[in-house]
């Protein structure tokens, strides 16, 4: 399947790395203060019941591969708050858990102590990382890298690969949503804000500025690696137009003051999309999930 | 075992497969609104660009093109001699012509009349078993046109004719051996000129689709499709650079093609578009330096190397 040299291989690894110099050039410092920006509230918005189903399916993914956490080493690649590291450590894995925000971090050591769990937090970003000084190469059982832009091309890949001793887990989105009412605004739009960009991605997928699902998996499958990958359509169940209105205006006031009339806006808005109380949400991005095994 | 999490319910594995197409469907979207409308604009479109496409049939570059891809099939195990072979969205004849002059017998399905014009010219002067149809590949009944199960290779290069799971499906319908697809790499550096998208706004879905306008979104959805079904097609990619000069109008208006054709440019914005290449054209020549990357993907519909849990 493999061409003489690799050169295919080679060829996609160059246009991965074309199409991030495209992009804006963002540097650690930068990535460091958006993301601790955020690092309150990042992850507050999924319910539990979502995030432990979400979590129940990469296990169930995981030992049909073969792995088992109990005992076994991980290492988080751009951690956050620690939506993966901790039910990891809580399933007995011991983990070194790795972000470039000291706010993120700062989240995941609250927790870690409140639970005695074995993570091990390392403030450092992916981008410019010396896994051979980190002492990280072909140290782990399973390398997780999760929808990060830690992960920026063919470079960023390779030394996540080279982490592993054996499993490795990726997730990134695919595209847009397939909305089921494309005319209908968006709610900033009504009420003239800025529009969220960050999931209207193409088939990169670049939400996050994360290189998405396809980079890697065409880099992987140009290496003869065939992971085994699931998709998941990230939907938010049907919910009161009013609870749902009291959500929004709460998450828009996190970083504006709302008016009276606004807040009516934002309510009018989700009770005349109402159909017997509820509101049906657009279905979110789709995303996908890869393991692999590596032989280093 | 293999369940995962859509919308709060557990769903069986095989709609593993359905979620991958739905989002390639809603990928699409700004492609089509009205079927009809958006098919007569094609086959109007298509046809306008007929005697360009048809230069590169005969030319160096074209001539080197398809030698590349006739080399992969025949890696894949296809002989063209003797082979039945459906191309869908033949163009001037690109594969059709070479593939007809190796001894295949071609039909060359394309929706703009101006295309198959060309072909008709090539396949008559050389005597080549060539049946050129117009059809629009988004509506074929396959069942109708008697091609179910029918040919040795089906075709669908670089075309718009083969957009979303439907109509990828139905390429895979026809073929008892091999498929081939091609098309430009989603996500990746080329697409719109930067400029361009500037003056048409960031936010908007043409900037943001690669591959240029009514292509969809190129190579990415096809093969993460086919793979989720279970077949590990051969993969190649390809890069090209090349330099041209046209006078600035016509480089103008083929923008401005592509834009209409997506249906989303305001008179304002065409004005701006004229204004940008006028100011850059020197002697009334524009000179553009393009660079494509490309995608080829070759399988056996018969050979399902695993189940993925698709």
């Amino acid at each position: 399947m493999m061409p003489a040299g690799n050169e295919n291989a080679l060829l996609w690894a160059e246009y991965w790395n074309a199409s991030v110099q495209m992009r804006e050039s963002v540097t650690d410092e930068i990535q460091a203060a958006r993301w601790n920006e955020m690092a309150g509230e990042f992850g507050k918005n999924m319910d539990g019941e979502r995030r432990q189903k979400r979590m129940a399916s990469l296990l169930a993914v995981l030992k049909e591969a073969g792995f088992s956490p109990e005992g076994a080493t991980v290492l988080d690649i751009g951690c956050g708050p620690g939506a993966l590291s901790v039910p990891f450590a809580r399933a007995g894995a011991k983990v070194t858990s790795l972000d470039i925000a000291t706010g993120m971090l700062d989240r995941l050591r609250g927790t870690a102590r409140d639970e005695n769990l074995d993570i091990t937090p390392i403030e450092c970003s992916w981008w410019s990382a010396d896994i051979d000084q980190l002492g990280f190469r072909n140290a782990f059982d399973l390398v997780i890298a999760s929808s990060t832009p830690a992960i920026k091309d063919a470079e960023t890949f390779d030394r996540m690969m080279a982490c592993s001793k054996k499993f490795c887990y990726y997730n990134g989105f695919i595209g847009g949503s397939p909305r089921t009412a494309p005319d209908r605004k968006s709610l900033a739009g009504v009420l003239g804000f800025e529009e969220r960009k960050g999931h209207a991605c193409g088939p990169g997928g670049r939400a996050h500025g994360g290189p998405g699902m396809l980079f890697p998996f065409m880099h992987l499958y140009m290496k003869g690696i065939h992971p085994v990958i699931r998709f998941n359509q990230n939907a938010r169940p049907e919910q009161d137009w009013n609870e749902a209105a009291e959500r929004a205006i709460e998450r828009f006031s996190r970083n504006r003051e709302l008016s009276p009339e606004q807040k009516d806006t934002i309510r009018n808005y989700y009770k005349e999309q109402s159909i017997d109380g509820k509101v049906r949400h657009e279905p979110g991005a789709l995303s996908a999930m890869m393991v692999w095994t590596v032989q280093n | 075992m293999q369940e995962y999490y859509r919308g709060g319910t557990t769903v069986e594995k095989n709609t593993n497969v359905q979620t991958l197409a739905d989002c390639w469907k809603a990928s699409a979207r700004g492609i089509v609104k009205d079927k009809k409308i958006a098919e007569d604009r094609q086959a109007e479109m298509w046809s306008k660009r007929s005697g360009d496409f048809a230069k590169h049939v005969k030319d160096k570059s074209g001539r080197k093109r398809s030698a590349e891809i006739l080399g992969l099939l025949e890696e894949a195990g296809f002989k063209a001699k003797g082979a039945t072979v459906l191309d869908i969205g033949c163009g001037p004849g690109t594969l059709s012509i070479p593939l007809a002059r190796l001894g295949a017998d071609v039909t060359s399905l394309d929706i703009a009349p101006g295309m198959l014009e060309e072909l008709k010219k090539y396949a008559d002067d050389e005597g080549l078993a060539v049946h050129p149809l117009e059809c629009s590949w988004w509506t074929a009944d396959i069942d109708q046109l008697g091609f179910r199960n029918k040919f040795d290779l089906v075709l669908a290069s670089m075309t718009p004719g083969v957009r979303d799971a439907e109509t990828f499906d139905r390429m895979m319908a026809c073929s008892k051996k091999y498929c081939y697809y091609s098309h430009f790499l989603g996500g990746g550096p080329h697409g719109l000129n930067p400029e361009i998208r500037k003056i048409i706004g960031e936010g908007s879905e043409v900037g943001a689709r690669q591959g240029g306008p009514g292509h969809g979104p190129g190579i990415a959805y096809p093969f993460m499709y086919l793979y989720a079904l279970g077949y590990q097609p051969l993969v190649r990619f390809s890069h090209r650079r090349w330099r041209m000069e046209t006078g600035w109008e016509e480089a103008a208006d083929r923008t401005l093609g592509f834009l209409e054709h997506d249906g989303s440019c305001d008179a304002a914005a065409k004005k701006k578009i004229r204004d940008y290449y006028k100011a850059r054209a020197k002697d009334g020549k524009y000179r553009m330096q393009s660079e494509m990357y490309t995608g080829m993907m070759v399988w056996n519909v018969k050979r399902q190397a695993v189940k993925r849990g698709a």
